[in-house]
């Protein structure tokens, strides 16, 4: 009798933490979310060296200008996917190479002012360049060339107008490539789609749909923290006395909310490919109603911030804006990392979590 | 003793648990038997518990914020406890409870990384220390005698030294530079993941001379070294924690000797995907032939053999972290679900005290032999 007792418990338990876990969520999620948003990352990188080539050939007022809206399509991609920081994207430093961010010590307009002080030709070269610190080419490296101040000589018919299009073009081909190879790092053919689709035991990587959860869950908390704790809070400052707009990524473009809210619906849309909501039980509803409302909130609060950037770190409304939208975030970190973890089966030990 | 918010707000802590008896034990503890410290969390609370051979609790000092690690004195009388990174906090306290634990803050511009070690004969307090607008990584140099006034501080030869132990020779430190610029304005996020160059140093401690600095290949410059053990032959253990992708399945656990180059083991393909890239602990068995290396991000301590680097089994033990010596070849370990138990290569393992009171015991676990 006790010996039928432990096996029906052992069969509850079994069966209670495998609640949550969408049958075939990597595989779901990498067809409904990651295939489409990293394609169009690639795409859009390609599209603005296009408009990069364009433009050094020959430059003129309407071509700098669709290559400012080639690299708000880049913005815009980028963070759709800047959270799946895991598989292609951790290979090579291929975030890093991308995003190199945060840079606390300005190693990035160090470096690039050094490149375009002195017309080093090497950055001219995609190859070259790769070789470089990985602060020189990635977009905020080309975001100071194509919007930073001394951008304008690119319209001038100088050397250093000249270098500098030239510079912006071979770091969007740097971006171009990287995107491509995580386009390939995802593609059916790459071993590491085949592990993340297809779990199973004697796999190196993934062995259960409950390790991916795990990478899913993840990766979503860590989204959250990154958007919180290494982007806004920074420039944001705990008082209004420390607020530093020029500590925000892609101040110099304006495009500092726009990518905020592009991250936020990329993980909610992320969130919604991959099927948890359905899978959450009857007592676990209540948490994605929350998650919901919460993304829901912080998207349309960063609608209200439309005056100039400079004035929302500054006290005011868009400075409440953004103080709500950090404390929601972490809110939602905390939800995430916690109640949602624990739904899906995934959560993480207390020293498992916060590794030191 | 500086003031500081810091100070006072560990003082109300310490101040509202004064009443606080030390907590009945789960059995009869002997007076002679060796004595463990650890960080934990209990509810919502962060303190430091000492606890006897059978898991009896003698002594908890409450915290204001997550403590890590411990440095204790040779005579196992007194410990100071150091917040967990970015931490400013560290309190010095008497293991048996006679005197009041005093506290005192990391300077101004430093935060603490969670270990230290007694040094020049308990003389000298070491603490590893963040010097993060400096960019570099030093150990801040206290007099004991002084009220752990800070008398110094010197280079560690890397960026984020973490733990420090004081080799058998009783004047040479090892440093486990991990090699991670960090920022507190950034919490623990890396900054320099592309460049990061993990070191194992060796430092005078009376002079802070820079004796030897050894690091691993450029294709492994993502392990950052954390934690260190000393064998009973006198080298260096240690446990690394890869900062590369997941799905590169790099050596953790290495060795080293004095003027020689690090050797890393691996054990079977079980053994090292169990390790999950990922050691929070390094400890050497009373013998000082077994080593025990704790990774709670797989749920397993795999335990080796000091003089050959062979594996030698594993204990599995879900979110398990805190690792000490227990008798000769056995280890007491601790977890994040509040687990405390003896094990060892050899396949048996014994509960000490059960989990319970919502305490996860935090990531390291010390042996203190009353002297």
């Amino acid at each position: 009798m006790r010996r039928v007792l432990i096996a029906v418990l052992l069969y509850l338990c079994a069966s209670a933490a495998s609640a949550g876990v969408p049958p075939k969520l990597g595989a779901t999620v990498t067809e409904g979310y990651i295939r489409p948003s990293v394609n169009q990352f690639a795409n859009s990188a390609a599209a603005l060296s296009g408009a990069l080539d364009r433009l050094c050939r020959s430059p003129d007022e309407p071509r700098f200008d669709t290559v400012r809206q080639r690299f708000d399509d880049v913005i815009d991609a980028w963070f759709r996917i800047f959270f799946l920081r895991f598989g292609p994207m951790v290979e090579d430093n291929r975030f890093e190479r991308i995003y190199f961010w945060p840079d606390p010590r300005g190693v990035i307009l160090r470096q690039v002012g050094v490149l375009l002080a002195k017309n080093d030709p090497t950055a001219l070269d995609p190859g070259r360049l790769a070789e470089k610190s990985v602060a020189v080419q990635g977009l905020p490296a080309l975001e100071y060339a194509i919007f930073g101040s001394g951008s304008n000589a690119i319209l001038e018919n100088t050397p250093d107008g000249s270098y500098r299009c030239a510079y912006a073009l071979s770091v969007s081909i740097r971006i171009a490539e990287t995107a491509a190879e995580l386009v390939r790092g995802w593609s059916p053919e790459s071993e590491f789609a085949e592990d993340f689709t297809k779990p199973a035991l004697d796999n190196e990587l993934y062995r259960s749909e409950t390790e991916v959860a795990a990478e899913v869950v993840g990766s979503l908390a860590g989204g959250m923290t990154f958007l919180s704790d290494v982007i806004i809070a920074p420039f944001l400052g705990k008082e209004p006395e420390q607020a530093r707009a020029s500590r925000a990524p892609f101040w110099r473009s304006g495009r500092t909310i726009r990518a905020l809210k592009q991250g936020v619906e990329g993980m909610r849309d992320f969130y919604g490919a991959t099927g948890i909501t359905e899978e959450l039980g009857e007592t676990d509803r209540w948490i994605d109603g929350a998650l919901q409302l919460e993304m829901n909130n912080i998207d349309e609060t960063l609608d209200t911030i439309t005056m100039p950037f400079e004035e929302s770190v500054a006290p005011g409304p868009g400075r409440e804006a953004l103080v709500y939208t950090v404390i929601a975030l972490k809110s939602l970190h905390n939800t995430v990392d916690t109640r949602l973890a624990q739904a899906v089966g995934v959560a993480v030990g207390f020293n498992a979590l916060d590794g030191d | 003793m500086r003031s500081t918010a810091i100070d006072r707000r560990t003082f109300l802590a310490i101040a509202a648990a004064a009443g606080l008896a030390p907590r009945a034990g789960f059995a009869a503890s002997d007076p002679h038997g060796a004595l463990y410290l650890s960080a934990r969390k209990r509810g919502p609370a962060f303190e430091v518990a000492v606890v006897d051979e059978a898991g009896g609790e003698q002594l908890v000092v409450p915290l204001e914020g997550r403590g890590h690690s411990f440095a204790i004195d040779r005579a196992g009388r007194q410990a100071v406890a150091f917040a967990r990174q970015p931490g400013r906090f560290a309190v010095t306290f008497d293991i048996t409870g006679e005197t009041p634990p005093q506290v005192f803050a990391a300077e101004p511009d430093r935060h603490f990384f969670g270990h230290g070690t007694f040094a020049e004969s308990d003389r000298l307090l070491i603490a590893t220390e963040n010097d993060y607008d400096g960019e570099r990584g030093v150990a801040g140099v206290y007099d004991v005698s002084g009220g752990m006034r800070r008398i110094g501080e010197f280079f560690t030869g890397g960026l984020d030294p973490h733990e420090a132990v004081l080799m058998p020779d009783g004047r040479t430190l090892c440093i486990a530079n991990g090699g991670v610029l960090t920022h507190p304005d950034y919490g623990k996020h890396e900054l320099n993941l592309d460049t990061m160059a993990p070191t194992l140093a060796y430092v005078d401690v009376s002079t802070g001379e820079l004796l030897e600095t050894v690091s691993l290949p450029p294709e492994l410059h993502k392990l950052a070294f954390h934690h260190l053990a000393v064998d009973g032959f006198g080298a260096v253990w240690f446990g690394g924690q890869y900062h590369g992708a997941k799905s590169d399945r790099p050596p953790v656990v290495g060795r080293h000797k004095r003027g020689a180059d690090i050797e890393m083991f691996t054990g079977s393909k079980d053994v090292l995907r169990g390790l999950a890239n990922y050691i929070g602990a390094v400890a050497v068995d009373p013998s000082g032939t077994i080593v025990a290396t704790s990774s709670p991000v797989g749920g397993m301590v795999a335990y080796w053999d000091a003089s050959t680097g062979r594996s030698l089994g594993v204990t599995e033990l879900p979110d398990s972290c805190g690792v000490a010596p227990g008798a000769d070849e056995r280890f007491r370990l601790t977890s994040g679900h509040g687990d405390m138990i003896e094990a060892g290569p050899a396949e048996d393992s014994l509960e000490i005290r059960p989990p319970g009171d919502d305490i996860a015991w935090d990531n390291h676990l010390r042996r203190v032999d009353a002297g």
